[in-house]
């Protein structure tokens, strides 16, 4: 009866507990706005582990939080139980089972979602030179031979950045976009992005590149194709 | 007479100041400042007091014993004052690295530049970066390491005494050289010194490099001492299955040193070439490579990050037994657990890399192995829970602390799973989701241990009872102010907060603002600390032998121990947890 209690006080913790976390994380959830296709992967690899987490640090906690009430010390100078040796190796290979099935469970599921994201930047419809210096972006566009301030994306469509850098290493990053990509001197990276919402995002600089880092940022701009051709074809932008 | 290590200090700047000026009249700055700094040290030594050790040593003549305050400033030999010294050093440090934090707090306070340039701010975020990872990497191994291990396997002192002295007193130059760095125009590049960043720039930057390679060789002599006195010096009768784990964890820690620390020490030193001696190993223009020097880095610094946590497992498994009145569950499984995090923490380092433009394919093993080092880590928790389990706990503050090290690594651990994934590792890479991250392994692991053993141990070393009141006072702000202050970064972080930046867009004001309250939280529950150790060290009552009646060794003799430690050798029976009744 005594153990019984303690399966139900603590598996109804852990499930109050999951609930109360489930609860908060869907009212504020942990992304921000999606911009790109490519965002999906990035967002569903973030929340399968999210949502395996919950139940794990729930019962981890509960079982905690029962452990500091029902155990601590009712009389002065009072020892603890041995405990049964047997049971404590019944304890230890199930927690050995489990903790391995979840964690190859994660990791294929990792790699599975990892080759989705490297299939989706294999072609792409236009090509676009970033090109990094410390503490400013300057975009080109080969085909029109224009040089850019502002990257101009057209929605919908696959653009591939290639990066160069001239002097540090800098890293590319539309928290909108979700992928993130270092720009390294002395070898030519890439991304491929699918802008699927029509707006002005930040572009961050998120490698540390020197004194200036934090205000190493651009803007990019995603618009319909019409206004993508318009601009490039004007002078000055 | 002035004290040892305030005479070497006066002694080795006055000899870096006037190499440096003979060597500028031929050198280059770079090249006379890194010659300086590397001659001055024998001089720092010599003066200092390891020119009368050295002396005795060839003579064979016994070490005097010293008594009183000015034996630890003193090059001294004994196990004992040797971690008193670094204990010090290591506050020292903390305290430093802590006002560092709260300088950036108080600029991150609002949105806009308050009262810092964002050059500024990024040598104050850099310091408080290196500054607590010299804290975190030394305070448990080179304190209690030094203190406690060679008292719990019941040896006379460490295997090489000297260089265990000489080990500390590499740290004093290093953090000189590091403050100095300050002002000779900074560093920019965070504790990570990425290459080409640091292979250009002002002087500052060699003195970084400098400091942390000086730091590098102290850990590598320390590493093996600790090996080799665990290997050899044990008690009669202690098994492999009977040493106390946070041994066991030291030791550990102690293989991760001395294989890890030497290719960061190569990858700095080559850094200091490309500046000084105008080489090119990560110049891409004349055939260096820039990710080879992340790779090197990070095959060192990942494994860093075992080296501050092993010992933070030990010591959470060492004090739960005794303050639960059990013997400690799944001590083997536990022991093999430290063992197997030691041997994958080698082949984990590129997940640092996912997005550093590596060969891609390289991201499916990394993703692997790190997704697999949860596996034991995990063990800790189970280790930790059955321990607690129909205990009769006692609510000490070394048990609040340690209660609170599996609160916070389980976050912390949890976390670390969205980083060890690829897809979400793009988005979360060098955003504030990953500072908040470490911050929960290496504050809410390493440093709530680290206060866990610093209560726990300083009956013994003082020989004075701490106040227990305002021990749970300083628990309960900390951990507050602690959770309070980085469970927020989760959300700024993958609402687009980048790491190391000293501005940050309007919107989340609100939020910055009760970050930094809380991070004042900290600073308040760390002052409370500090003043329970002052007022303690004065005026604590007098502690007996074994306070808490716990089953290692070194509660086998007075508080503070005898200088020779054991009167006669001691010989061990049983395992060092054989606490409570059989049911």
């Amino acid at each position: 009866m005594k153990k019984a209690r303690g399966f139900f006080i603590i598996t109804g913790m852990a499930g109050l507990f999951s609930l109360g976390l489930f609860w908060l994380f869907k009212t504020y959830p942990m992304m921000p706005l999606a911009a790109a296709a490519e965002a999906e992967f990035v967002d569903h690899a973030f929340n399968i582990v999210l949502w395996l987490s919950i139940p794990i640090y729930s019962l981890v906690m509960a079982a905690l939080f029962y452990a500091l009430l029902f155990f601590r010390a009712k009389k002065k100078g009072g020892e603890g139980e041995k405990f049964d040796q047997s049971k404590g190796r019944w304890v230890e290979s199930l927690w050995i089972g489990m903790s391995f099935a979840l964690t190859l469970g994660l990791a294929a599921f990792g790699s599975i979602e990892l080759r989705r994201l490297h299939a989706s930047q294999q072609t792409a419809d236009l090509e676009v030179n970033v090109n990094a210096s410390q503490f400013s972006w300057e975009f080109f566009y080969p085909v029109e031979q224009q040089y850019s301030a502002r990257l101009v994306l057209p929605v919908g469509k696959k653009a591939r950045l290639l990066f160069k850098s001239s002097d540090v290493i800098h890293s590319f990053w539309v928290p909108q976009f979700r992928l993130k990509q270092d720009v390294v001197p002395g070898k030519i990276t890439q991304l491929v992005i699918t802008p699927t919402l029509k707006g002005s995002y930040e572009l961050r600089c998120s490698e540390l590149c020197g004194m200036d880092h934090t205000i190493m940022t651009a803007w990019v701009d995603v618009v319909d194709e019409a206004e993508f051709n318009d601009r490039l074809k004007g002078e000055s932008w | 007479m002035i004290p040892g290590l305030v005479r070497g200090i006066i002694a080795g700047v006055i000899s870096f100041l006037g190499f440096f000026f003979l060597l500028k009249i031929q050198l280059s700055a770079e090249a006379s400042a890194a010659i300086a700094y590397v001659a001055a040290i024998p001089v720092y030594l010599a003066v200092g007091g390891g020119g009368t050790a050295f002396r005795r040593w060839l003579n064979e003549e016994e070490e005097p014993e010293i008594h009183g305050i000015s034996r630890y400033l003193s090059f001294n030999s004994d196990h004992k004052v040797v971690g008193v010294q670094y204990l010090f050093a290591s506050f020292f440090l903390f305290f430093f690295a802590g006002i560092m934090a709260m300088i950036m707090r108080t600029e991150l306070a609002r949105a806009g530049l308050q009262f810092m340039s964002t050059q500024t701010y990024s040598t104050v975020m850099g310091s408080h970066g290196i500054g607590m990872v010299l804290v975190a990497l030394t305070a448990i191994v080179g304190g209690f390491g030094n203190y406690v291990v060679p008292l719990q396997i019941g040896a006379k002192d460490m295997a090489f005494p000297r260089l265990n002295a000489l080990s500390f007193w590499l740290l004093p130059p290093a953090v000189l050289i590091l403050v100095s760095a300050l002002f000779n125009g900074g560093f920019d590049f965070g504790w990570t010194a990425y290459a080409p960043l640091s292979t250009k720039g002002p002087v500052g930057k060699l003195f970084f490099l400098l400091a942390f390679a000086t730091s590098g060789f102290s850990s590598i002599f320390g590493g093996v001492n600790l090996l080799v006195t665990i290997i050899r010096m044990r008690a009669k009768g202690m098994t492999f299955f009977k040493i106390p784990i946070f041994v066991h964890s030291i030791a550990a820690t102690a293989v991760v040193i001395t294989i890890a620390t030497s290719v960061v020490a190569s990858s700095l030193f080559m850094v200091i070439f490309d500046r000084v001696l105008n080489t090119s190993f990560f110049d891409p223009a004349r055939g260096g490579s820039v990710i080879l020097f992340q790779h090197l880095f990070w095959f060192y610094s990942h494994p860093a990050v075992y080296i501050m946590i092993l010992p933070a497992f030990g010591l959470l498994l060492e004090v739960l037994p005794v303050f639960s009145r059990k013997p400690l569950f799944a001590y083997p499984l536990a022991v093999l657990s430290l063992w197997i995090i030691v041997v994958l923490s080698f082949v984990v380092w590129a997940h640092h890399m996912f997005t550093s433009g590596m060969w891609g394919l390289l991201n499916f093993p990394f993703l692997i192995t790190t997704e697999l080092i949860s596996i034991p880590t995990g063990i800790m928790f189970l280790a930790s829970l059955g321990t607690l389990w129909r205990g009769q706990i006692r609510f000490t503050t070394p048990t609040l602390f340690a209660v609170g090290v599996i609160a916070n690594f389980l976050i912390g651990g949890l976390t670390g799973i969205f980083l060890a994934d690829v897809p979400s590792d793009v988005h979360l890479h060098d955003t504030l989701f990953v500072t908040a991250h470490f911050h929960f392994t290496i504050v809410g692991g390493t440093i709530f241990a680290m206060f866990a053993g610093v209560y726990y141990w300083f009956p013994k070393m003082a020989g004075r009872l701490y106040n227990e009141t305002l021990g749970r006072w300083h628990f309960a702000l900390f951990f507050y102010g602690f959770n309070a202050t980085f469970i927020p970064m989760f959300w700024t972080g993958t609402h687009g907060l980048r790491r190391r930046v000293a501005d940050f867009p309007p919107e989340m004001g609100p939020l910055q603002m009760w970050i930094s309250v809380s991070a004042f939280v900290i600073f308040i529950s760390v002052a409370i600390f500090l003043f329970n150790m002052i007022r303690s060290l004065r005026r604590g009552p007098p502690a007996s032998g074994n306070p808490w009646n716990a089953q290692t060794l070194e509660w086998t003799l007075s508080s503070p121990p005898p200088a020779h430690n054991f009167d006669s050798p001691p010989e061990v029976h049983s395992t060092p947890y054989d606490f409570g009744r059989s049911a």
